[in-house]
C-alpha cells in the first residue's frame, strides 16, 4: 500500500512535545506529592518510587520519542473521491474516507494549536468522525473548502 | 384544505397514561409505606396523602389527555400539548421516518392500538406517541404521514375511502404481496430456552429485592446471616442452583411471549415484523435502510445449528440501538434461502479467507492473560481443594483463544463484504461496499514484524457501529484497500 502523499505541519511535533510536558509535569507533581506522604510515613516508599519512574518514562516517551515517531507516520490524502489518513505511532491506523460519505468537514483548534498558528480538519461521515491533525490555518481552511465542495459534488443516500 | 379538526386521542389513553405514571411510581410509593410505619404519622393522614396523590394524578392524566389534540391535514400532523405551557410541533410527511404501530394489554382491551412517529432525529422516544387510537384511525394517519404506504395510496384523495376494508393488524393496502416467514414452533422454543436474557432477569430480581431489601429490619440481616453460615456448602449451592433455575424459568416465559406468533413479511420492499402474544409488537422497516446484517450463534446454539439474523437499520427500529430482530432463531442450513427471499443484498459468504496460522499465538495470548492471571491469584489467595480449579481457566482462555483464531476470517464478492469474528458469540456480519461509512486498517510495530493487520469497518446505525477482525494477512489489507478505495468504475448505486 502506497502511503498517502502530505506531511502535516512540523510544528505539530513542538504541540505534541508541549502536550507530553504537561501530562510529564502533572504526574511528577503526582509523584511529589506522594513522596512527601511518604516521608512522614503514611504510604510505603516504593509508591513513590514507582511513580516516578513512570514519570520519567513519561518524560522520555511523550517528549523525546513519539511526537517524532508520530510525525512522521501522520500522513494524509485528499483525492477527487476519498480522503486516505495515515495516524498513530505504535499502531499505525489507515483510514478511507469516500468523499460520498462524508457529511460535513470542521476546523477547530485549542489555544495551543492555535499559538503555533495550527489547526485540525475534523471529517464526519454518518457513523464516524476523523481528524487530520496540525495543518497551517490557511492549508486547513483551504483543505476544508476543498473537501466540502468535493463532498457535495455527489449526492447519494446513506 | 381538507383538515380535519382537532382531534383527542381516545378516552382509555387517560386509563393507560394513568396506569404507567402508577408504575412509575410503584417503588417510591412503597418506600413511603414502609418509611412511615415506623414514624409517628396516623394513619388517616397517610391515607388522605396517597388520595390525595392519586386524585393528582388522575387529574395530570385527564388534563393531559384533554389538552393532546393532533390533526391531520393532507400532508401534515399537528400536534398541541401541555397542560400549561403549550407546545405545538408539526411534522411534514416528508420527514416521518417510520411509524410503529403495537397494542399491549390494555389497548387490545380498547380494541385501539398505539402509534410512534418518527423522524429522522436521533434519541430513543419517538417524536410524537399516540397512546391509543382505533384501528381506523391509526389507518387513516398512517395513509397520509406513512412513507411506505403513502406512494401506493396518492390517487385517493380521501383517506376515510380506504378504512372499508376489515380491521385485520396487517396493512390492508398490499402491493406485490411478498413471501412471509413465520417462526416454526421448534425454533421458538429452541429460541426461548437457549435465550441469554437469563442475566436480565437475574438482574431484574435482584433490583426487586434490593429495593425492599432497605426496609428489612438490622436484626434480619443478622439472623439471616447465622443461618446461612451454619448451612452446609451443598445446601447452599442448592439454593443458588434453584434461584438460578427459577430466574431461567422466567426468562424462557419472557421470551416465549416475546417472539410468540413471529412473522416477517415483505410487501415491495418494505419489511413487517410483527411478534408477541400478550403485547403485539409491529416493527416495520425498508430494506434499503438496512447498512449490515449480523448473524449470531451463541456457543449453546451454535452446537444445536442455529442462528439469530439481526439488522443493523439507520431508522424505524424500536430498539434505539438501530437492531432490529429479523428472526430471532433458525437452522443454519436454512439461513441462506432464508436470505435470498428476504434480504437478498445480505446473503452471507459461505467460504471465508481466515487468519494466517502465524496469527494463532497472538490470538491465544490476546485471550489467555486474563484468566492466567485470575489462576495466579487464584492459587495463591484461595484454600487448597479450590484452587485447582482456577487452574481451568487458563485452559479454556487458550480454547476461546484458538476458537477466535478459527472463526475470524473476511470474505469480498463483487460489493459484498463477509467478516466473520468471534467473542463468545460467532458472530458473521454482512454488509454492502455503499454501507461502510469508512474503513480502517491497523497496524502495530509487533504485527509489522508478523505482516499481520486488523481491519474495522464503521457502519451507520440508530448509532455508529464499528466491526472488526484481527490478525489478518497483510494482502489482505491491501485487497481490501483497494476495494474500497476504487470509486470511479462505480459509480451506479
Amino acid at each position: 500500500m502506497k502511503e498517502p502523499q502530505h506531511h502535516v505541519d512540523p510544528k505539530a511535533i513542538k504541540v505534541w512535545r508541549i502536550e507530553g510536558t504537561i501530562i510529564t509535569v502533572v504526574s511528577a507533581l503526582a509523584a511529589a506529592v506522594c513522596s512527601a506522604f511518604a516521608w512522614h510515613e503514611f504510604i510505603p516508599t516504593f509508591i513513590p518510587v514507582i511513580l516516578w519512574i513512570i514519570a520519567a518514562l513519561l518524560g522520555i516517551a511523550l517528549i523525546g520519542i513519539i511526537p517524532v515517531i508520530r510525525w512522521k507516520r501522520c500522513k494524509y490524502e485528499v483525492k477527487e473521491d476519498q480522503i486516505d489518513i495515515q495516524r498513530g505511532w505504535f499502531i499505525i491506523k489507515r483510514t478511507i474516507v469516500p468523499m460520498v460519505r462524508v457529511q460535513h468537514v470542521d476546523t477547530s483548534h485549542g489555544p495551543l494549536l492555535r499559538s503555533y498558528k495550527l489547526a485540525s480538519v475534523h471529517i464526519s461521515t454518518a457513523a464516524t468522525v476523523h481528524e487530520i491533525p496540525a495543518l497551517p490555518v490557511e492549508e486547513a481552511s483551504e483543505l476544508r473548502d476543498q473537501i466540502a465542495s468535493l463532498a457535495k459534488v455527489r449526492d447519494d443516500d446513506v | 384544505m381538507t383538515m380535519s379538526n382537532p382531534k383527542r386521542v381516545h378516552p382509555s389513553g387517560i386509563l393507560i397514561r394513568f396506569l404507567q405514571e402508577i408504575r412509575q411510581l410503584f417503588f417510591p410509593l412503597i418506600a413511603v409505606l414502609l418509611f412511615s410505619r415506623n414514624q409517628t404519622i396516623p394513619w388517616p393522614w397517610q391515607l388522605m396523602f396517597i388520595l390525595l396523590w392519586l386524585f393528582f394524578i388522575v387529574l395530570h392524566g385527564f388534563l393531559s389527555w384533554y389538552r393532546f389534540t393532533y390533526q391531520i391535514d393532507k400532508e401534515q400532523i399537528h400536534i398541541q400539548s401541555g397542560i400549561f405551557i403549550r407546545r405545538k410541533r408539526h411534522i411534514h410527511r416528508n420527514r416521518v421516518h417510520t411509524i410503529n404501530q403495537s397494542a399491549g394489554i390494555l389497548q387490545r382491551l380498547f380494541g385501539t392500538v398505539q402509534l410512534r412517529i418518527e423522524t429522522a432525529g436521533g434519541g430513543t422516544e419517538p417524536e410524537v406517541r399516540l397512546t391509543a387510537v382505533t384501528k381506523e384511525e391509526a389507518r387513516r394517519i398512517r395513509s397520509v404521514l406513512d412513507p411506505h404506504l403513502r406512494s401506493e395510496h396518492a390517487e385517493s384523495s380521501d383517506p376515510h375511502e380506504s378504512s372499508a376494508s376489515p380491521s385485520s393488524q396487517k396493512a390492508p393496502f398490499p402491493p406485490e404481496k411478498g413471501p412471509a416467514y413465520r417462526l416454526p414452533a421448534v425454533d421458538l422454543f429452541v429460541a426461548s430456552f437457549t435465550s441469554a436474557s437469563f442475566g436480565v432477569v437475574l438482574a431484574g430480581l435482584a433490583v426487586i429485592i434490593s429495593q425492599f431489601a432497605e426496609y428489612l429490619p438490622e436484626s434480619f440481616y443478622a439472623s439471616a446471616y447465622r443461618w446461612f453460615i451454619e448451612q452446609s456448602v451443598l445446601f447452599i449451592a442448592g439454593i443458588l442452583l434453584g434461584a438460578a433455575i427459577i430466574a431461567w424459568i422466567i426468562s424462557v416465559m419472557i421470551t416465549l411471549l416475546q417472539y410468540a406468533r413471529f412473522q416477517v413479511s415483505l410487501e415491495g420492499d418494505r419489511c413487517t415484523i410483527q411478534r408477541g402474544l400478550l403485547e403485539k409488537k409491529e416493527v416495520h422497516f425498508t430494506r434499503n435502510k438496512i447498512q449490515a446484517v449480523r448473524l449470531i450463534e451463541t456457543p449453546l446454539r451454535q452446537l444445536l445449528g442455529y442462528v439469530a439474523v439481526v439488522a443493523e437499520s439507520a431508522g424505524g427500529s424500536d430498539d434505539p440501538s438501530g437492531s432490529i430482530i429479523v428472526v430471532p432463531l433458525i437452522k443454519r442450513r436454512h439461513v441462506q434461502s432464508f436470505m435470498e427471499k428476504f434480504l437478498p443484498q445480505y446473503v452471507p459468504a459461505l467460504s471465508f479467507e481466515r487468519s494466517p496460522a502465524r496469527g494463532l499465538r497472538r490470538y491465544v495470548v490476546r485471550a489467555v492473560w486474563l484468566p492466567l492471571a485470575l489462576a495466579l491469584a487464584g492459587c495463591y489467595f484461595l484454600p487448597s481443594p479450590w484452587k485447582w480449579y482456577f487452574l481451568l481457566l487458563p485452559l479454556i482462555g487458550c480454547w476461546i483463544g484458538w476458537a477466535r483464531w478459527r472463526d475470524a476470517g473476511w470474505n469480498l464478492q463483487d460489493k459484498h463484504l463477509t467478516l466473520r469474528y468471534r467473542i463468545f458469540a460467532r458472530c458473521t456480519v454482512v454488509t454492502h461496499k455503499k454501507r461502510i461509512q469508512a474503513l480502517q486498517i491497523h497496524q502495530s510495530l509487533f504485527q509489522r514484524r508478523g505482516k499481520l493487520i486488523n481491519i474495522k469497518i464503521h457502519i451507520l446505525s440508530a448509532g455508529a457501529r464499528a466491526f472488526k477482525i484481527i490478525h489478518l494477512d497483510e494482502k489482505a489489507g491491501r485487497r481490501l484497500y483497494e476495494w474500497y478505495g476504487s470509486f470511479k468504475q462505480n459509480q451506479q448505486t
